[in-house]
Formats: structure tokens, C-alpha cells, sequence
């Protein structure tokens, strides 16, 4: 089965009003302000209603034939290489703090070179060592940034 | 104004701020030149650079990249027929066929003068409209803000291109539903965090730009490889040819600037239009002026093919500042990025600027003649040098990129929740590009989205809740109906379309 692919973008939207309006409830109201003329859910309220119908209107329409359908657009996509750089911004968020600046941001770099196919073990270093360092003093010493040393170090005392 | 003027020629010069311009320009010119990312990225990412500056630097710098970016997108049209940004796409018409001639040099100089006196022309325009558009708006009342801002998010949406109006009204929807999360400002309760503290003060604008535009950019270059054009840019530069113009062709250039410029600027003050839209305008109107001889050269290496374009888009990007500056609406998705840096250095752009920062305000005017001067005598020599820089291979690029996006947002709140709801971000991005939904109008409904709240609820405020406020005063009404016809005229455009398609092809029970 395939999908017009305006047609695919269209549906999600639907969805994603229909889920936003549902939270709006949610949103708690001071008292006093359910009569208010406007109050912390008007907007929200009026998005998803908008957003609704112009998604509505998208799927009703003809579809745009030119756009072609789902899986054209995302056939030949080198997926691998992007799903390890996402791992890799994912493991130097949760390093950041733990390991601090300076390594975890080595490891970023050095796992980003290799990841995207580079190998020699004088570039991967020689590219990434150097700028950390410069860019840690750019920030530490010159504009006065505080960047903590890293929580294992902390704990090793 | 002239204390104004001198203020800011005072600010301007000061050597952090004429280093500021230089490095922009250059900076600029090389992101510009890059395939893939454009001048919103490359502001974007020096948003975090700017932090420790003054406002006014911090908007100089990027007033430098913008043009730099625009220049440098000419060079890799004019070079390589790869426009690095969609205001050059007109550029390579004519740009591409010189540097197949062997006039590359050429082309590239008559691109820099092109963009130098555009960009002059327009800045002189910009001196005169801005203090004037800033002084009628003071008397603008919340209902007259609304309105203005429904104007721009509309506009942004009658530009868009064929088939994609729809997708764009979508985008800022989305942009708007995105500010709406976190603590409301008025009621002071929490909207859509799902008890989530990191997400009390909502999302930051520079973690969204940066996602949606740098990350998403850069990770797209790995998804979709295109052909790796730095090569031969490397290549083209190497057979520049001479840059001397002759008096001719000099004369040839002039009335194109002249017309260019005056069309450009307008264009670019327009909500919604911008660089693009100006650099094709003005190709047409010259192909269309031009006599039957001049008209066949289009195409073909035209002068004037060449510099209409290139001088429209430099007046477009200091005519996108005018809505910027006076009234604080960001007309584009680059003056959008600026205007959410400007916000974060607890500059309010708008009217008040003139009056309570008129430093900033005039500084930016004044730096950008200067930007357009380091342009033409600096950056058009450093053109091989900068080029130099493209030799730096993809596999090392992205990851810098990718470093600089992610720790410049955790550069100002240290939350590693940042870089994680980067990642996410950065990832509906990619599969809304994929899907063809343009980010710009996002980001921009992400910025008026919350300033438009708080008009419209202090409007029905002192209305007591009427609406009347929208029709009341002839200034809300005009605009508000501007708004309707802009958004109107592409949805009419298409049913008319659809109507005379489904004329066009029968029923099948006709037959």
C-alpha cells in the first residue's frame, strides 16, 4: 500500500491537532478565568481547531500528484550513519556532565570522524584534541565560562 | 536623527565591532559557499558566539554573516551552477554561463559590485524608511500588533512556493502550537509539560533554530548525499580569469543597480518575500525591459542577467530589517533567527528600539554599509582562500557542525536535557523536510506565536472581551484585510486550478 506522501504529512498533522485539543483540557485555569475572555486555553484551543481543519482540507483535496508517494521519498536514504551520529549526540548528552567537557566532547568528536568513515588514528586525534582544547580555553579563559571538571572526577576526589 | 546617525557610526566603528563585520563577512562567505547550509544556519550558529558581546556587536556580526552567506551562495552559482542558498539561484542564469566562457573572475566581480551597491542603495533606503515606519508605529495599539502579526505569518504564506502554501500555513500553526508550550506568561500556569520541569520554561528559541535548521541541515548532507561540488569549486577557481570590468560593461551595470536595487528593497521589506523572491523579480522585469538583441543573451552570460539578480538579493536582505527594526517583525526566517538572538540579549526589536537603544538600532544600519564595503574589498580577493577551506573533508565537517549546534545550546542553560531534546527536535525536522514541509514559516510562528498571545489577550482585555478591536480602528482593518487578500490569493489560485483540471478531464461516465 502507499500513501501520497502531502497526503501521509496531512494525516500526521490531523493527528497531532486532535492530541494537542485533547491536552487543552489539561491546561489548569485560575478561578475566575473560565469566563475570562481569554484565558491559558484560548490559543491552544483555536490552534487545534485551525490546525484541524486545514489538515482536513489537505487530505480532501486532490492530491498533489507531483509530490509523489511515501516510500519514494524515503527510499535510498543512508539511514545507518545518521541513527549512530543520533546515538552519539544521545551518549554526549548523558556525558556532558559526568565526564565533562573535555573528554566527553573528545569522544563525541572522535566517535562523529569515525562514524562517517574516518580512520587513521593521526587525524581522528589531530582533528579533535587540539580544537577541545582551544575551544575550552576560548571559553574558560577568555570568556570567562565556567565549565564544571565532570562529576567522576568529583567522586574519584 | 543625526545624533542618532553619529551614535551609531560611533558604535559601528569601534574596532571589536569593524572585527565583528569582517569576521561575519568571511564567516558567512564560507558557510555560504558550503553545499547544503544556508544563511539561517550560519547565523544560527554564531547565535551562541554572541552571548558574551554587546547587543549591538552580537547583531553586527550577524548582519556580516547574512551578507557573507548571500556572497558566498553567488560564488558556488557562479562557480559550480550549486547555488549554496535559494536568494542565488538567479545568479547561476547567467553567472554559470560567464565562468563556462572563462570569465569567471568576471562574473565574480560583477557579482561583488552588484551585491556592494544593492546592498549601499538599499542601506540608504533603510536610513530614511526606518525612523519613519518606527515613529508611525509608537502609536500602535495591541489590537494594531495582533493584526501585524497575523500579517506576517499570512505573508510568509502567500510566498511560498507552488503547491506548498497549505504545507506553510501548517508550519507556522505547528511553530505557534510549539510556543505555546510551557509556563503561560499571564496566567502563570503550565501548558502542555506533562509535568515535566525541564519543560516549564518552555522550549528555548535557539535550541528549536538550531535543531531545525543546523542539525537537521548537516544530518540531511549524510541522509541524502548530493554530489560533493567542492571539488570542482576548488577547481573553477583555479581558471578565474581576470575581474577588471570595462567602462561598458560598467555602464551597462548601472541603470540594472539603480532599478535592482529600488525593486529589491521593497521586495525585501515585504513580509514573507525576501532575497528569493527579489532576485527573480528583478531577472524578469531586466529580460522583460531588455530589447530583442539583449533579450537573447539572457541566459547566455548576460551583464545584466547577472547583476540584477545579485544586486536585488543584497537590498532584499537590509530591506527584511525595516519590519525587523521598526516594528518587530521578523519579514523572513533569517531576521526571524536574528530577532530570537536579539529577544535572548533582552533586546525588545519594535518601535521602542528606536527611542530607548537607538545605538543598537543605528549601529546595525551604519555596520551594514560597512559590511557591504569589507564584502567588496576584502572578501572578493580572499575568494581563493576561503575556497581553500572547502578542502576540509565532509567526514570531519558534519561532527564540527554537529558540536557547534549542540554546544552552543548547552552553553546557556547546561541542562543536558537540551541536547536530548535536540536530538528530537532534530529528528521531526528531518522527516518533515523529507515530507517537504518548509522549517522557516515553523520558526517564525514560533517567534510571533507568543508575542501574538499577548496582544490579542490585552486587546480583549481593555475591549472587554469585544472583538470590535479588529474592525475599530481603520490601521487594524487595513491590515487584517491585507492579511485575508494575501491569504486568499494562493487558496483561490489553486481551487481556479483545480476547477479548470477538473474541467479539463472528463468524467469517466461521459464515455
Amino acid at each position: 500500500m502507499s500513501i501520497n506522501r502531502d497526503k501521509f504529512g496531512a494525516l500526521l498533522f490531523l493527528c497531532l491537532a486532535l492530541i494537542y485539543g485533547f491536552y487543552v483540557d489539561d491546561i489548569p485555569l485560575l478561578f475566575g478565568d473560565e469566563d475570562a475572555p481569554f484565558n491559558a486555553q484560548t490559543l491552544p484551543n483555536a490552534l487545534a481547531w485551525i490546525l484541524g481543519l486545514v489538515s482536513f482540507i489537505q487530505l480532501v483535496m486532490p492530491a498533489n500528484q507531483e509530490a509523489g508517494n511515501l516510500s519514494s521519498a524515503f527510499r535510498g536514504l543512508k539511514w545507518g550513519r545518521v541513527v549512530q551520529l543520533g546515538v552519539l549526540m544521545v551518549f554526549y548528552g548523558f556525558t556532558i556532565r559526568y565526564l565533562g567537557f573535555l573528554i566527553s566532547t573528545t569522544i563525541f568528536l572522535v566517535g562523529g570522524f569515525a562514524v562517517l568513515g574516518e580512520r587513521r588514528i593521526k587525524v581522528l586525534l589531530g582533528a579533535s584534541i587540539p580544537v577541545v582544547f582551544i575551544f575550552w580555553y576560548l571559553l574558560t579563559q577568555l570568556m570567562g565560562i565556567y565549565l564544571a571538571p565532570g562529576d567522576i572526577f568529583e567522586m574519584l576526589g | 536623527m543625526l545624533e542618532g546617525i553619529f551614535s551609531g557610526l560611533s558604535t559601528a566603528v569601534m574596532p571589536i565591532n569593524l572585527l565583528m563585520v569582517a569576521v561575519g563577512c568571511f564567516a558567512g562567505t564560507f558557510i555560504g559557499m558550503l553545499p547544503g547550509l544556508g544563511p539561517i544556519t550560519a547565523i544560527a550558529l554564531m547565535i551562541p558566539i554572541t552571548y558574551g558581546f554587546d547587543p549591538s556587536t552580537g547583531l553586527i556580526l550577524m548582519a556580516g554573516v547574512y551578507y557573507g552567506a548571500i556572497f558566498g551562495g553567488s560564488t558556488s552559482s557562479i562557480l559550480i551552477n550549486a547555488p549554496g542558498v535559494a536568494g542565488t539561484v538567479a545568479t547561476a542564469f547567467d553567472g554559470y554561463p560567464m565562468a563556462q566562457k572563462g570569465q569567471a573572475g568576471k562574473a565574480l566581480a560583477i557579482a561583488a559590485y552588484s551585491s556592494f551597491s544593492g546592498g549601499t542603495i538599499a542601506a540608504i533606503f533603510l536610513l530614511v524608511a526606518a525612523p519613519v515606519l518606527a515613529s508611525v508605529s509608537l502609536s500602535f495599539q495591541s489590537g494594531d500588533y495582533f493584526a501585524l502579526m497575523v500579517l506576517g505569518l499570512t505573508a510568509v504564506s502567500a510566498f511560498a512556493g507552488k503547491g506548498q502554501v497549505l504545507k506553510a500555513i501548517t508550519m507556522t500553526l505547528f511553530g505557534i502550537m510549539l510556543s505555546t508550550i510551557g509556563t503561560d506568561p499571564a496566567a502563570g500556569v503550565a501548558r502542555f509539560t506533562f509535568g515535566n520541569m525541564d519543560l516549564i520554561d518552555g522550549i528555548s528559541f535557539l535550541l528549536l533554530a538550531m535543531s531545525t535548521f543546523a542539525l537537521s541541515e548537516a544530518l540531511l548532507s549524510i541522509l541524502r548525499p548530493t554530489k560533493d561540488t567542492r571539488t570542482d569549486e576548488e577547481r573553477a577557481l583555479k581558471n578565474l580569469g581576470s575581474m577588471k570590468l570595462s567602462k561598458e560593461e560598467v555602464k551597462t551595470m548601472i541603470p540594472v543597480i539603480g532599478r535592482s536595487s529600488v525593486l529589491g528593497f521593497f521586495t525585501g521589506v515585504l513580509p514573507g518575500a525576501g532575497a528569493t523572491i527579489a532576485s527573480f523579480l528583478a531577472y524578469g522585469m531586466e529580460r522583460n525591459i531588455a530589447s530583442a538583441k539583449e533579450k537573447l543573451q539572457f541566459g547566455k552570460g548576460s551583464i545584466r542577467g547577472l547583476t540584477a539578480p545579485e544586486t536585488a538579493n543584497n537590498a532584499a536582505c537590509s530591506g527584511s530589517f525595516v519590519p525587523l527594526l521598526t516594528l518587530g517583525i521578523p519579514g523572513s526566517g533569517t531576521t526571524a533567527v536574528m530577532m530570537g538572538a536579539l529577544i535572548s540579549y533582552g533586546v525588545q526589536p519594535g518601535p521602542r528600539l528606536f527611542v530607548e537603544q537607538p545605538e543598537v538600532f543605528w549601529s546595525v544600519i551604519i555596520s551594514m554599509y560597512i559590511g557591504n564595503i569589507v564584502l567588496l574589498v576584502l572578501n572578493l580577493p580572499l575568494i581563493p582562500y576561503i575556497s581553500r577551506l572547502l578542502a576540509l573533508p565532509q567526514q570531519l565537517l558534519v561532527p564540527f557542525v554537529l558540536f557547534f549546534s549542540l554546544i552552543g545550546v548547552y552553553l546557556v542553560t547546561f541542562n543536558a536535557f537540551d541536547i536530548h531534546m535536540m536530538v528530537i527536535a532534530a529528528a521531526i525536522a528531518i522527516g518533515l523536510r523529507l515530507l517537504n514541509y518548509p522549517m522557516a514559516p515553523m520558526l517564525l510562528g514560533f517567534i510571533l506565536g507568543s508575542m501574538m498571545e499577548e496582544n490579542l489577550r490585552r486587546a480583549l482585555m481593555i475591549s472587554d472581551g469585544s472583538l470590535a478591536f479588529l474592525w475599530e480602528r481603520p490601521i487594524t482593518l487595513v491590515i487584517l484585510l491585507i492579511s485575508a487578500l494575501f491569504l486568499s490569493a494562493p487558496l483561490v489560485g489553486n481551487l481556479r486550478q483545480w476547477v479548470k483540471n477538473r474541467k479539463a478531464v472528463p468524467n469517466d461516465g461521459e464515455f
